[in-house]
């Protein structure tokens, strides 16, 4: 038991560092725009930085899924298939500071 | 800005898709149907209209059923539709970019469920835009102000020159308070500058600044009807700071800093 314990740990903090990468990666995409409405890159370097930036979202976001399908059918001892058509739900948030 | 992205159920690659869906840009108030033109997503000049469920209206094209990765081009082409409804006079609340349905009755079934919720967000929104602030600092400029302006800075960087020993803890000691002042600069100049703006806004919310010459990074809601102060003030306070700070003032865009609207998978094994 504490064997699957470990192993449920080790997923958790892996999709953990999945989620900070993804934001270091998003936070780098913010960035390129700025140096490029600043000029301090040409349209040149942006898209070739971009293009390489989203592959590594692409990639990351790929895993993550896989890691949600299968801890899902883990938890409910339903096939990882069943899942993917799981319901929507809607969330609408209002923020503000002030 | 919130920029999670929704998919759909499918994460189909681009060069597998033969099916169509249906792109949402936004939620209008609207009870007649209405057309934007034909400034789609996915570059295919889809026809941009409405899908209606009683008085609200998602506004949408149709694209081919794919991810759609956040580059500049697609959110360009997200946020010059919702430029265009509010140019027509709506105040639309946004939903996060790349949010795909698979077909019309879903969305009727969406603006159906969310009514409530919708409605709510509308009444909430209406006749409100959002503004976007970006203030880069002239780094140099501001540590010469400082350099002439700080007693003690300026004490300590001439016993620096004049001493040809035991520097290092003086130099130590002046990066740091030069840091501090920097620092206290930067705070005092965000300040005022919400100050200064705050009567033209509703609200505002401030977001991390990005890279190392922004020191502010903020989003303003404003009346449709007081734009036109806000964008004064905006100038004037500019104007005041010029040589030291620089203004990348946006919009109007709709309010994305001040309701997301996301749609987020669920367990259905989970009540």
């Amino acid at each position: 038991m504490a064997g699957m314990k470990f192993i449920f740990g080790q997923v958790a903090d892996l999709a953990d560092q999945e989620l900070n990468d993804e934001g270091t990666l998003r936070d780098q995409l913010l960035l390129l725009q700025v140096q490029l409405e600043d000029g301090d890159i040409d349209e040149e370097e942006f898209a070739e930085r971009e293009a390489d930036l989203l592959a590594r979202l692409r990639e990351i976001k790929a895993r993550k899924l896989a890691i949600a399908t299968e801890q899902a059918a883990e938890q409910d001892g339903v096939p990882a298939e069943a899942n993917v058509k799981a319901r929507r739900r809607v969330i609408v948030e209002t923020p503000f500071d002030d | 800005m919130e920029t999670s992205v929704t998919t759909t159920e499918s994460s189909t690659h681009p060069a597998e898709v033969d099916l169509d869906g249906i792109y949402v840009y936004s939620i209008i108030e609207s009870a007649e149907p209405r057309t934007f033109g034909r400034i789609g997503i996915g570059g295919r000049q889809d026809d941009v209209y409405t899908v209606h469920y009683k008085d609200l209206a998602a506004v949408v094209s149709r694209t081919p059923l794919v991810v759609y990765d956040p580059t500049r081009e697609n959110v360009l082409a997200h946020a010059h539709v919702n430029e265009v409804i509010i140019e027509e006079g709506f105040t639309p609340v946004p939903m996060s970019f790349g949010t795909l349905f698979k077909t019309e009755k879903d969305i009727v079934e969406f603006l159906e469920d969310t009514y409530a919720a919708l409605r709510d967000v509308l009444v909430k929104m209406k006749g409100k835009l959002e503004f976007g602030l970006r203030v880069n600092w002239a780094r140099e400029e501001v540590l010469a102000d400082i350099e002439r302006e700080d007693e003690g800075i300026r004490r300590l960087k001439e016993e620096i020159s004049k001493s040809q020993q035991s520097t290092y803890f003086a130099r130590m000691q002046l990066g740091r308070l030069v840091e501090q002042a920097l620092s206290a600069k930067s705070d005092a100049y965000v300040r005022d500058i919400y100050e200064y703006l705050r009567d033209a806004a509703i609200a505002s919310r401030s977001n991390k600044p990005i890279g190392d010459k922004m020191i502010m990074h903020a989003a303003f809601l404003v009346e449709r009807d007081r734009a036109e102060i806000f964008d004064q003030k905006v100038q004037e306070i500019a104007q005041r700071y010029e040589g030291k700070l620089s203004f990348r003032y946006t919009g109007p865009w709709p309010p994305y800093n001040f309701v997301t609207i996301r749609l987020q998978l669920e367990r259905s094994a989970v009540v």
